[in-house]
């Protein structure tokens, strides 16, 4: 049972609705978790358990956490010094189950492959054959969610939550199960236990953003799938035009998927009245890397922002760093040092977040290398362009900003969805070899297992969404806006978009479901 | 809070109207031209467009089925009318559905269950998908075949399929190199449970009405093995059914690997169809005592159209035989040419 499945839309919901509903108020948590615990189990089954035991582990070492730390404020400097300690070492224990759970799941067979590889490669004649690890849905963002509240309960930030069934709301509620957003606790605490009752204007709300979502995934990413991934497997065997397409549709998949999948995730707290942080603002009106990734996945970046970024750049290490930087090597090198100490680790755990393969790793690292250049060279750049006289507002110059971000974007997700790091440099290669556009327009990619008419429906449906996308960035274009047009205008507009999903979304006979992406990360 | 109820409904209403009519439209342009129907919903929008009480044997399965029994040879043979009502890739779920089409129209004297589907892998939220998109079909045909706005924009995308039936003439070779897949051995091939519910769902209905079933698997060594004979055998007594595993008679039926099958022994092309419907006459024949329409009048089409599928059948195996010529001579027609 996925997000756009016919169970989940036709069953699961709304019988989760109606429980909700006709269920005292004290007691609408409980449906919720049991709904959570349903939806886990028809994706996961057993597997079930790893969740249960991250909730328990979460829910005790926070309340240990904060005992030890409220003791500490009526003692004497020593005792707050042991009662800190105490707290640090209960939540180290703390991440350490958790996080230990997700690193031997994940990355067990990659370290052993790649260990033995290495000894191999020094005469070793040791041989590693990968087990078969069954891995949970979701293991890898209830785990940051997880780290996230320890760490902010460590640090004063938020309060231990003393139930344990709201624990268990916070880290299963079943729409950002699969993928995301990754929820801070301050994100979800507003709304996630008001147990409000079931409201007219957020059942409009959400369904509208539901049936959006839905566009977007079944109407293009869907069909953009069976292109993308018939590229991708036969990799070696195109060149030029056709790479750049893979690498462009890939993108464009990846997009309207991933950000279709948070509209429905969104879209589903929305009708139980529940706030859920956005993952998406407009990322290709971005200017720069740097700014693309405050608009693209916000709740990952945000997440290493708070977590990794800004404990590392207030680390002793890079303290002692920038003293060393400001008296010995200057300003300039001083500052690039400190954001690649502070850039680095955030990067590795981006790439290695996505999987125990290197192709993310390098994904990774070439963001890592592309930000690092940015932040170092950016107030140099800005004194130049104002030198010459160059206005940084003007249409062409954010037209050539757009063009190279994309070429960016593009490029790094070539090698995000390439079969392994080795195939990403082949495709990258391949790229530059026999490079023609024709492919792309003289009917070849109606062999690609999509007919003509699919291929108009994505263009034409990836046309709407950017249009829309522009109507945002323009602040145009808001719900309450729409709510404001007459009644026959705006039940037109539902009746479309759902006519739209169900006549139009690749599904059923002639198509395969395809799976979500950022499910299996 | 009453008004936004009032409201709800009055928009789900208008919705579900809206579904409904749309869905009429599609009706009604499958019905203009049968061709804009899905390829894996032909035979099934074809069954539910023969003469009411007019087929004695349906036949409902995956592939396996409209890739080896023709009812034109039982016709032309014994003068039994019988469908296939086969699905690429059919789910008991949808055969259920089928039969279920198959007995509201027709009164058929005998059942024919392929058993590959026995084995497709179903969980238990795809027989729930299965059940609610089941439901969402029944009622609302937009759901089960909303691309056929793609034959109503663009007529590029209609290809007429000459269908006999529900049987489908294939003439591509791609021959299957391995031998004796039917080794005896002692393990069973467990059959899906989600699976049973739906062929026991069909047996006791079939039971109640009097109808004969029988379950049969057709030949083919990517799809059977010894372990799932056994465990097909004894699921077949305990139901008290009759059971042809027709992989286990291949000195009678003669299939040469080498020449009868399109896709390296999973389907049969016609001359492997040609062996596996002659034996499976022979077999209803003898043990049912199905009525002979050759003679009756309001049963003329079928002479056409058997007259047609004759031509064809023997154009096409001769086809076959020249291809098979060519390979062993090393000649150009020796091609070999994949599904």
């Amino acid at each position: 049972m996925s997000y756009t499945s016919a169970i989940y839309l036709a069953i699961f919901l709304p019988v989760t609705l109606i429980a909700y509903q006709l269920t005292p108020k004290k007691h609408r948590g409980k449906i919720l978790i049991g709904a959570s615990a349903v939806f886990f189990w028809s994706l996961s089954k057993w597997l079930i358990v790893y969740l249960a035991g991250a909730i328990v582990v979460t829910h005790y070492t926070a309340i240990g956490i904060e005992r030890a730390r409220e003791a500490a404020f009526d003692a004497t400097p020593d005792e707050i010094e042991l009662r800190q300690e105490k707290s640090k070492k209960i939540l180290r224990l703390g991440i350490l189950l958790v996080l230990g759970t997700l690193v031997v799941l994940k990355y067990t067979n990659f370290t052993f492959m790649n260990v033995t590889q290495l000894l191999r490669s020094f005469g070793s004649s040791i041989v590693y054959k990968p087990h078969r690890i069954l891995v949970p849905i979701g293991i890898s963002f209830y785990t940051l969610e997880s780290i996230g509240y320890l760490l902010d309960v460590h640090w004063g930030k938020v309060k231990a939550i003393q139930s344990l069934e709201k624990t268990a709301l916070f880290l299963g509620f079943f729409p950002k199960l699969m993928e995301g957003p990754i929820c801070q606790y301050s994100d979800l605490e507003g709304t996630l236990f008001n147990n409000e009752p079931l409201q007219f204007e957020n059942l409009k709300r959400g369904m509208l953003r539901i049936f959006w979502g839905m566009f977007k995934k079944i109407v293009i990413a869907d069909r953009l799938a069976i292109i993308v991934n018939s590229i991708y497997s036969n990799y070696s065997d195109y060149h030029g035009g056709m790479i750049l397409f893979a690498a462009v549709g890939y993108t464009m998949q990846l997009y309207m998927e991933f950000s279709g999948v948070m509209d429905i995730v969104i879209g589903t707290a929305e009708l139980f009245g529940i706030k859920m942080p956005e993952n998406f603002r407009q990322p290709f009106f971005a200017k720069n890397a740097t700014e693309f990734w405050q608009r693209w996945h916000i709740s990952l970046g945000k997440w290493l922002k708070s977590y990794v970024f800004y404990p590392v750049s207030v680390s002793k290490t890079v303290k002692k760093w920038n003293q060393f930087g400001r008296k010995k090597i200057g300003k300039f090198w001083t500052r690039v040092g400190t954001s690649a100490l502070a850039l680095f680790p955030v990067w590795l755990i981006n790439g290695l977040w996505h999987g125990p393969f290197w192709n993310y790793i390098f994904y990774g690292m070439y963001y890592f290398t592309l930000l690092l250049i940015e932040v170092s060279i950016e107030p140099t750049w800005k004194k130049w362009m104002k030198k010459i006289h160059v206005d940084m507002k003007a249409g062409w110059y954010r037209a050539g900003q757009t063009v190279k971000l994309l070429c960016i974007v593009f490029t790094g997700e070539m090698f995000f969805r390439a079969p392994g790091l080795k195939a990403g440099f082949t495709m990258f290669g391949n790229l530059f070899k026999d490079f023609s556009l024709a492919p792309i327009f003289n009917g070849a990619l109606e062999h690609y297992g999509l007919e003509r008419m699919d291929l108009n429906v994505v263009v034409w449906g990836i046309i709407i969404v950017f249009v829309f996308d522009i109507l945002k960035e323009k602040n145009k274009l808001s719900y309450e806006e729409f709510n404001k047009l007459a009644l026959p205008v705006r039940w037109s507009a539902y009746y479309a978009l759902i006519l739209a999903v169900i006549i139009l979304g690749a599904y059923g006979e002639g198509y395969q479901a395809i799976d979500l992406i950022y499910a299996g990360f | 809070m009453k008004r936004n109820l009032k409201k709800g409904t009055a928009f789900l209403l208008i919705l579900a109207a809206i579904l409904f009519v749309v869905s009429e439209f599609i009706n009604k342009s499958y019905s203009c031209n049968q061709d804009m129907v899905g390829d894996r919903s032909k035979n099934v929008v074809a069954l539910e467009k023969e003469r009411k009480d007019s087929i004695d044997m349906l036949i409902v399965g995956d592939s396996e089925t409209y890739t080896t029994l023709s009812p034109m040879k039982f016709w032309d043979q014994c003068g039994i009318t019988s469908f296939v009502g086969g699905q690429s890739g059919q789910q008991l779920s949808e055969a259920y559905n089928v039969f279920q089409k198959g007995i509201e129209r027709q009164s058929p004297k005998l059942v024919l269950i392929e058993t590959n589907m026995f084995y497709r892998k179903t969980n238990k939220s795809t027989k729930a998908m299965n059940a609610v998109q089941e439901f969402g079909n029944k009622y609302f045909s937009v759901f089960n075949h909303h691309s056929i706005w793609k034959k109503l924009v663009c007529n590029r995308g209609i290809k007429p399929v000459q269908s006999y039936k529900g049987f489908l003439i294939k003439t591509q070779v791609a021959s299957y190199e391995g031998n004796g897949y039917m080794r005896r051995c002692h393990g069973d091939k467990r059959i899906n449970s989600n699976a049973k519910s739906y062929v026991e769902k069909i047996v006791r209905k079939c039971k109640s009405r009097g109808i004969d079933v029988v379950f049969y698997s057709a030949p083919s060594p990517k799809n059977y093995n010894y372990e799932k004979h056994r465990a097909l055998k004894a699921y077949a007594k305990r139901l008290g059914v009759k059971y042809v595993d027709l992989n286990m008679k291949q000195k009678i039926l003669k299939i040469d690997w080498k020449r009868d099958t399109i896709d390296r022994g999973d389907h049969l092309n016609i001359a492997g169809a040609e062996k596996v419907s002659n034996y499976m006459i022979k077999y209803v024949s003898e043990n049912y005592k199905l009525p002979d329409h050759r003679n009756d009048p309001s049963y003329s089409e079928w002479n056409k159209l058997a007259a047609n599928y004759n031509k064809e059948e023997q154009l096409s195996i001769s086809r076959i035989m020249a291809m098979n010529t060519g390979r062993q001579t090393g000649t150009k027609n020796g091609k070999r040419s994949n599904n």
